[in-house]
């Protein structure tokens, strides 16, 4: 349920400026999704990627993705170089989903 | 065309000729007008050759000049002005006296003989015909809704009262297969969406509810306590009580059972445990819509569990609930909407009429699915005016999908195209439209920076891209400016003087601005620009000496003011549409200020 979404232990903040730019039925997506959420959260961390909440905030579907599609994305790249492109601007996420 | 449009059409082609001669004649008169007072034997003689050959062409049946008063104006345009003076003092002959008398009559009576018209409200008829004609041409996303006017139009008509009524049926076909195309409602937009408030109570047994829940083994009650707080837990159960409360007042016994087995069938029986969704989809899915739905995803091959699991709420339609905010009054309830399945199946539609792989969309970007429908279609139609494509070269579906649920568009394009950065965007669709501050990179090549010190080359193992370097696209940059504001100020940009600013604001902001008709393009001064300004090469495009200003922008925003009955074409106006939103230094601004002197207004209405 949509209270579930604190699952996902995103701060409040970030919670509601997700909600404010995706609407309640991305926000139920999250919230029922909890589980793979966190770990895509944990994923993007565990490359270095620092840029989470803008993530999170502007490319919400990016955490709804399978964690191993998403990280198989990541092996198509030189890593090091692209999380220090995602870090300098986030939309740099999108060379990874585009390729 | 159907016939019936066909003649719908002649006939409003028929209106704005009444409307255009009404209108010239109305010039006529008022220049009729002015040579009315001079005509007299005290000012005869100051007039000039264009104010007789006025009357001599406009006195016409049954106010024509006879032969002999003919002679006379032309005797006195070709009078030289030495005889002038001399006439002057010794003044005209009785005769002459007669026959100016008479002339004058004659103007007076030409000038009575014509009914007083609206010259503004005849223009914004016009403009309006215009529209209508441009629905009816090449129309397959507006709906017609002039219905108003058409009437109007078919009134003042010889036509048959089978003929008129054949032209309605016309409009409610056209209007019939965009409402189908787009899953338009004619009624408005909340309509639409079912309200709580239209549920039937029920009154539910609690028994019968428990015995769904033991059939279908769903246990009404929270899991994982162990790390809840007390509060989240009391939290929880408040709300499981609250909606299973809603489902014994309103809840249908067999039609719930209905919807539970069709959703174990088709092994979504995992939404038994989210019971937010599960309540709206038992009091609100019809079941044909859940039949729908699996439909849907079989045909287009997506995992429908997938779909659910990744977006549970498509399993039911738009909702709106009330939430009470207290139990003060019942002003202090707020309402939400929610629901995906009307968005996800004509989402599905959306990629299918347009030949983009669904399937793709929906391993790229699993909440397209839930995204608006209608902003989607929007989006779609501003990418292809402004030339953008969802497919490559090879006609394969592109991937950011995801940029179609963005908003600005349009002025984003813009922006884009004036700043130099369109093809960036053209190669990088799903950065478009993103909170990239584009004004820096004209900044920044003011400042003589090349291309390569904007952009750098990107390495993928499929293909090679090109992004902006991050002084572009961070946040903050303390040499090109953090906000647009900022980047105008190091720029040094001026905005024109527009005395008219607030009204014509006011009008854009009241308005979407997406609409290129001929009330644009057939505009005489529009005209004028494209002939001199526009790029031979580039439809997007005016070049004036130098300063790139998007032609779309201009052509949308003229097309909103005209349209405004109280808006007439000027150079004031023409500054204001071409400079919105540029960021334009003195210099700049001087160049498109002298370009625009070339323009001549006040032409008339072209047919």
């Amino acid at each position: 349920m949509i209270e579930d979404i604190v699952l996902t232990e995103i701060n409040q903040d970030t919670l509601e400026k997700m909600y404010h730019q995706n609407g309640y039925d991305v926000m139920m997506s999250f919230a029922c999704n909890h589980e793979l959420v966190k770990k895509n959260i944990e994923l993007l961390k565990s490359f270095g990627i620092l840029k989470i909440e803008d993530l999170l905030i502007n490319r919400s579907h990016l955490f709804l993705k399978d964690n191993e599609k998403l990280l198989k994305s990541f092996a198509k790249f030189n890593v090091a170089n692209l999380v220090n492109l995602i870090n300098e601007d986030y939309t740099m996420i999108d060379e990874l989903m585009d390729n | 065309m159907n016939e019936s449009i066909v003649k719908l059409r002649l006939e409003i082609e028929k209106a704005i000729v009444r409307a255009n001669k009404l209108m010239n004649e109305s010039h006529v008169i008022a220049s009729l007008k002015e040579s009315s007072n001079l005509f007299n034997s005290k000012h005869i003689l100051s007039m000039s050759k264009k104010d007789f050959d006025k009357i001599i062409k406009n006195l016409k049946k049954p106010n024509q000049l006879t032969e002999n008063e003919e002679e006379f104006i032309k005797s006195l345009i070709r009078m030289p002005d030495e005889i002038k003076q001399i006439k002057e003092i010794l003044g005209f002959g009785t005769e002459q006296v007669t026959i100016i008398e008479n002339i004058h009559s004659k103007i007076e009576k030409r000038i009575s003989s014509f009914s007083e018209v609206d010259v503004l409200e005849l223009e914004k008829k016009v403009n309006e015909y215009k529209v209508l004609l441009n629905k009816l041409d090449k129309n397959d996303f507006n709906l017609i809704t002039e219905i108003d006017l058409i009437a109007g139009i078919l009134e003042k008509s010889k036509l048959s009262f089978e003929e008129k009524i054949n032209i309605l049926k016309g409009i409610n076909q056209i209007n019939a297969s965009i409402a189908a195309k787009y899953n338009i409602s004619f009624t408005s937009s909340e309509e639409n969406i079912i309200s709580e408030d239209s549920l039937e109570e029920t009154n539910l047994p609690l028994s019968l509810l428990q015995d769904l829940f033991t059939e279908f083994a769903i246990r009404w009650e929270i899991e994982d306590t162990a790390t809840m707080s007390e509060r989240a837990k009391t939290q929880k159960k408040n709300k499981l009580a609250q909606l299973q409360n809603k489902l014994l007042k309103y809840g249908n016994y067999e039609q719930m059972r209905e919807k539970l087995q069709i959703l174990k069938d088709h092994h979504l029986d995992f939404v038994f445990s989210m019971f937010e969704i599960l309540t709206r989809i038992l009091l609100f899915t019809k079941k044909e819509q859940l039949f729908q739905l699996i439909e849907s995803a079989n045909k287009t091959g997506i995992d429908l569990t997938t779909l659910v699991r990744k977006q549970p709420t498509v399993l039911f339609p738009q909702i709106k609930e009330r939430k009470n905010k207290g139990k003060k009054s019942p002003s202090s309830s707020e309402r939400t909407f929610y629901g995906g399945w009307d968005n996800c199946i004509n989402n599905i539609k959306f990629l299918e009429e347009n030949g983009y792989s669904v399937f793709q969309v929906f391993e790229d970007c699993p909440t397209f699915f839930i995204l608006n429908n209608k902003t989607i279609r929007k989006n779609q139609k501003y990418l292809q005016m402004y030339g953008f494509s969802l497919k490559d070269e090879e006609g394969k579906t592109k991937h950011g999908f995801s940029m179609l649920g963005r908003g600005n568009l349009l002025k984003q394009a813009d922006i884009a195209i004036e700043n130099g950065c369109y093809q960036y965007f053209y190669k990088n669709l799903s950065r478009f439209a993103s909170d990239i501050n584009v004004y820096r990179i004209k900044l920044a090549r003011s400042k003589g920076l090349d291309d390569s010190k904007i952009f750098r080359l990107f390495n993928g193992t499929k293909r090679n891209g090109i992004c902006l370097r991050a002084e572009f696209y961070n946040p903050t940059s303390e040499q090109f400016g953090d906000m647009p504001s900022d980047t105008f100020d190091k720029y040094q940009a001026v905005e024109p003087y527009v005395e008219s600013k607030e009204i014509y604001d006011q009008i854009i902001a009241n308005s979407d601005n997406d609409n290129i008709s001929e009330i644009a393009t057939s505009d005489s001064v529009i005209d004028q620009l494209d002939k001199l300004y526009k790029d031979p090469n580039n439809d997007l495009v005016y070049n004036f000496n130098g300063i790139i200003i998007s032609r779309l922008k201009v052509l949308r925003y003229y097309q909103t003011l005209m349209m405004n009955s109280k808006i007439t074409s000027s150079k004031e106006l023409l500054i204001y549409v071409i400079t919105k939103h540029s960021m334009l230094n003195m210099e700049e601004l001087s160049t498109i200020k002298q370009c625009i002197r070339e323009i001549k207004f006040g032409e008339k209405v072209k047919l």
